[in-house]
């Protein structure tokens, strides 16, 4: 302590000292003094509005009632606790509010962070089953909606052969990836949004879900931003009275960048950018009014290369000269493994090097590899000596640009075994993070994979930090699936793509295990799969 | 002395006597610009033409504010009948009761379609000293919705609403003379002509609100855009016409809302309304310049509340 708050400390307890000796007087004002107000030491009773809903889930066959918390909130507000649980025995929670609130969402999460359980109906009361492998420690969190009032939580244990009777009889939601009730005005969307990420591939993490009006000769608008490397899937379902409709994405500019296309009721897009955009959506109906849903998914940065029917909305980004360009380049891929670039083309037309698509082929017609780039794309081909095509094709306007080769003459042997997987690798990863060069792939490993059976790779997620898992196929296979198993709580990530897919695990305090399987969705095929330790907030840092 | 920023100096009279004035600023830094209006009719207060502005009554530093001491009932009434009529009120309507013993009342007016002032003027009372001000509020009949309401420091109270159709409002006050005379003062502005009827009465009430408010021009064309969003921040760019002049406003449709705010940006500027109050309506003006675009940008602060966005250009530019 400083000499100055020494003094300070002394003078305040010499002061406290004076005043203890004197009786407190009335406030000469005539207000009542401090000895007519009592602070209570006490809470609510959140048991007085969680019974009846307790009784009902203990006549189906659930346990005793723990209240978790109670409390007045307004909208916004959460409210929850902790609670442990036997391996063997499912977790019922429940949160129900007094008369003032009127929508009110649960949730369950693991000590790490990861959602176990939502129910997001527009409801009063929620309720959500979690049930074995769960984590032993789990925070059941209630968030008032709408409304103002009291809220109460709590949470029963059920035994698994009593779960079917507890659903039925107290309305609970489901685990992610199943229906949470977010907008259950639409029966089976949420079936629909499963479906259709699977088929995109990649991994779907929920951004926004709302629900908006339309009306003929008006134009609904929905802004929204897509991160650097990011994708973002957009689905707008039209309700039952809405008899088609438009679906246009605009730039911050009010430049169309994006048009759904029909068949089919709903409009989607699949969205993605090098550098971060502001769009917006622009729906119009053809003829009626109503309402449509709009939900919103994000796919982990770089998960454009393992998507079917991605759109890169980048619009002319960032201009530079083919100097500047170039230069930049250079900077960023300065000390790497690949040697100094070898000018082996350049154009003074067709192509603007604002926003470009390369491709790679082989003299039998194979495509090797194929880039997306605002400023510039990079492709990568591993093998022995041999002759390909580059064809680079302008995405908007026509400008010069330059094709620079590098090569590693010493890569890891086994991407030379398994070339266009080690390609696919090193495109994915360039994406992510940065500039890389064949020498990342040191690590990887060879797996053989069947459509019938998965192959499993045990890993291992060190604390505070996180695993990336990253798999490619060889050869002309397509369809691969990723799975990872979190052992700590029995969560799997599916990440499904064409050639390419990639998922990972973060663990906190403690470290976690895990399992990878790994699966060809429609023929025997080989591939590589790299598995990498990361800071959890790592991002790539470089402009691309 | 400014208020908010802003200070007035009046002149009036039949020749030039305001020859020198001299600005100090206390504010270590500020950029100040000035104003000068000829003017035969009263200007309206600031709070109507730059509402942004308008703070609120302000009590003396040192809490010894003194009662106000108002003028007689029938000269403040007689005042306030003749403002609203110099601001264009097209009628004004008295009605009158009388207020309990604790100063409060509940009245039930049928106000027609059209934008309102309400004054809610009592009697002085009896006792000199005794402290003076009425504040009210203006709810729908069935009391579940909060449509104006003065709570501020003032003899008078003062409610401003529109209703696009005719509609019951229940009217509470208190703060008046005990057993006093309370007179409603009712002084009505048609709705602007450019609202579509195909709205709901909410977005035209609140459209017609947010125009008044800012002391913008009513539209007297059809929109040239409307567009319908939801909770959060929402970017519309929008095609303008260059040396055209338009009036962009805000209004919602559903739900509620915490606040709401409409900027429009071009390339050289940028204007801003919000709204912190029921209906949570808000209006712009600006001129395109050499601009073909703008960027309207809607943030509304809400769980769930829908809003609609209306275009219209008010002049300028080729016909």
């Amino acid at each position: 302590m400083s000499a100055r708050w020494s003094l300070v400390a002394a003078l305040g307890w010499l002061v406290t000292a004076g005043c203890g000796a004197v009786e407190p007087a009335r406030n000469p004002t005539g207000a009542p003094s401090a000895r007519e107000l009592r602070v209570l030491d006490a809470t609510l009773d959140a048991s007085r509005w969680l019974d009846a809903s307790a009784r009902v889930a203990a006549a189906a066959g659930a346990g005793a009632l723990q209240p978790l918390s109670a409390a007045m909130a307004a909208e916004g507000d959460r409210i929850g606790g902790f609670v442990e649980l036997g391996a063997e025995a499912c977790l019922l929670g429940i949160a129900r509010p007094g008369p003032s609130v009127a929508d009110v969402d649960l949730f369950v999460f693991s000590d790490g962070g990861d959602l176990l359980a939502a129910d997001e109906s527009p409801a009063p009361e929620a309720s959500v089953l979690v049930c074995p492998p769960h984590p032993e420690r789990m925070y059941v969190v209630a968030r008032v909606v709408a409304g103002t009032g009291i809220v109460a939580v709590g949470a029963m244990p059920v035994s698994p052969s009593a779960v079917a009777a507890v659903a039925r009889a107290i309305e609970v939601r489901g685990q992610p990836g199943q229906d949470t009730g977010k907008l259950e005005g639409w029966p089976g969307l949420e079936a629909k949004i499963r479906d259709r990420r699977r088929a995109l591939g990649s991994s779907w993490e929920d951004v926004r879900r709302t629900l908006l009006p339309v009306e003929p000769r008006t134009v609904t608008a929905f802004s929204l931003g897509v991160g650097a490397e990011r994708c973002i899937d957009v689905l707008v379902a039209p309700g039952e009275a809405v008899h088609g409709i438009e679906l246009a994405v605009t730039d911050a500019k009010g430049r169309v960048v994006a048009r759904a296309d029909a068949p089919g009721r709903d409009r989607a897009l699949v969205l993605c950018a090098h550098a971060q955009q502001s769009l917006t959506l622009q729906i119009r109906p053809l003829a009626s009014a109503g309402v449509v849903a709009v939900v919103v998914g994000q796919a982990p940065v770089g998960a454009a290369g393992e998507l079917r029917d991605a759109r890169f909305v980048d619009p002319v980004a960032p201009t530079a000269t083919l100097g500047e360009a170039t230069a930049r380049l250079h900077e960023r891929t300065r000390g790497l493994r690949f040697g100094a670039g070898r000018l082996i083309g350049s154009a003074n037309h067709h192509v603007d090097a604002r926003t470009a698509r390369a491709e790679l082929w082989s003299e039998q017609g194979e495509q090797l590899a194929w880039a997306q780039g605002s400023e510039s794309a990079t492709l990568f081909r591993c093998g022995p000596a041999g002759v390909a095509q580059a064809e680079v094709l302008a995405e908007q306007l026509p400008g010069p640009f330059t094709i620079e080769l590098r090569e590693d003459p010493k890569p890891p042997p086994l991407l030379l075994l398994q070339p266009l997987a080690a390609a696919r690798l090193l495109a994915r990863l360039e994406v992510s993070h940065g500039p890389v060069d064949a020498d990342r792939l040191g690590s990887a490993v060879a797996v053989a994979l069947g459509t019938a059976t998965r192959t499993i790779v045990p890993i291992a997620v060190p604390a505070d930090l996180c695993v990336e898992v990253f798999a490619a196929l060889d050869g002309a296979a397509r369809g691969l699936e990723l799975r990872l198993a979190d052992e700590s709580n029995g969560k799997v990530e599916v990440s499904l793509g064409d050639t390419v897919a990639s998922t990972r695990l973060c663990a906190s305090a403690e470290p976690k295990r895990a399992r990878v399987e790994l699966r060809s969705t429609r023929a025997e095929a080989r591939g590589l799969l790299l598995q990498q330790s990361t800071q959890a907030d790592a991002r790539r840092a470089l402009p691309r | 002395v400014s208020s908010a920023g802003v200070a007035v100096l009046n002149d009036c009279g039949p020749g030039p006597r305001l020859a020198r004035a001299r600005l100090t600023v206390r504010s270590p830094r500020a950029a100040v610009e000035l104003l000068l209006v000829q003017h035969a009719d009263a200007l309206p207060p600031l709070g109507l033409v730059a509402p942004e502005r308008a703070s609120g009554a302000a009590s003396r530093a040192d809490g010894s504010a003194e009662s106000l001491r108002p003028e007689p009932f029938a000269a403040r009434l007689a005042h306030a009948e003749q403002a609203a009529r110099l601001d264009g009120a097209t009628a004004t309507t008295r009605v009158q009761t009388v207020a309990s013993s604790r100063g409060e009342g509940t009245i039930l007016l049928e106000l027609p379609a059209g934008c309102h002032r309400l004054g809610v003027l009592g009697q002085e009372p009896s006792e000199p000293a005794a402290p003076f001000d009425v504040d009210a509020e203006a709810r729908s009949s069935d009391g579940a919705e909060l449509l104006a309401r003065d709570r501020s420091t003032a003899p008078d109270a003062l409610l401003e609403l529109c209703v696009a159709q005719a509609q019951k409002v229940s009217l509470r006050f208190g703060g008046a003379a005990s057993h006093g005379a309370v007179t409603v003062l009712d002084a009505l502005w048609p709705l602007p002509a450019g609202l579509d009827p195909l709205w709901s009465p909410e977005v035209r009430a609140g459209l017609a609100r947010a125009i008044v408010r800012r002391g913008a021009p009513g539209p007297r064309t059809m929109p040239v855009l409307q567009v319908l969003g939801g909770q959060g921040s929402t970017l519309v760019p929008a095609s303008v016409e260059p040396g055209a002049c338009y009036l962009a406003a805000l209004a919602l449709r559903r739900g509620q809302a915490s606040a709401a705010r409409l900027s429009a940006s071009l390339p050289d500027r940028a204007v801003v309304d919000q709204a912190t109050a029921w209906p949570y309506a808000a209006a712009v003006t600006f001129c395109a310049g050499e601009s073909e675009r703008v960027a309207l940008t809607v943030e509304v602060r809400s769980t769930l509340a829908w809003w609609q966005l209306v275009l219209w250009r008010v002049g300028g530019g080729s016909p």
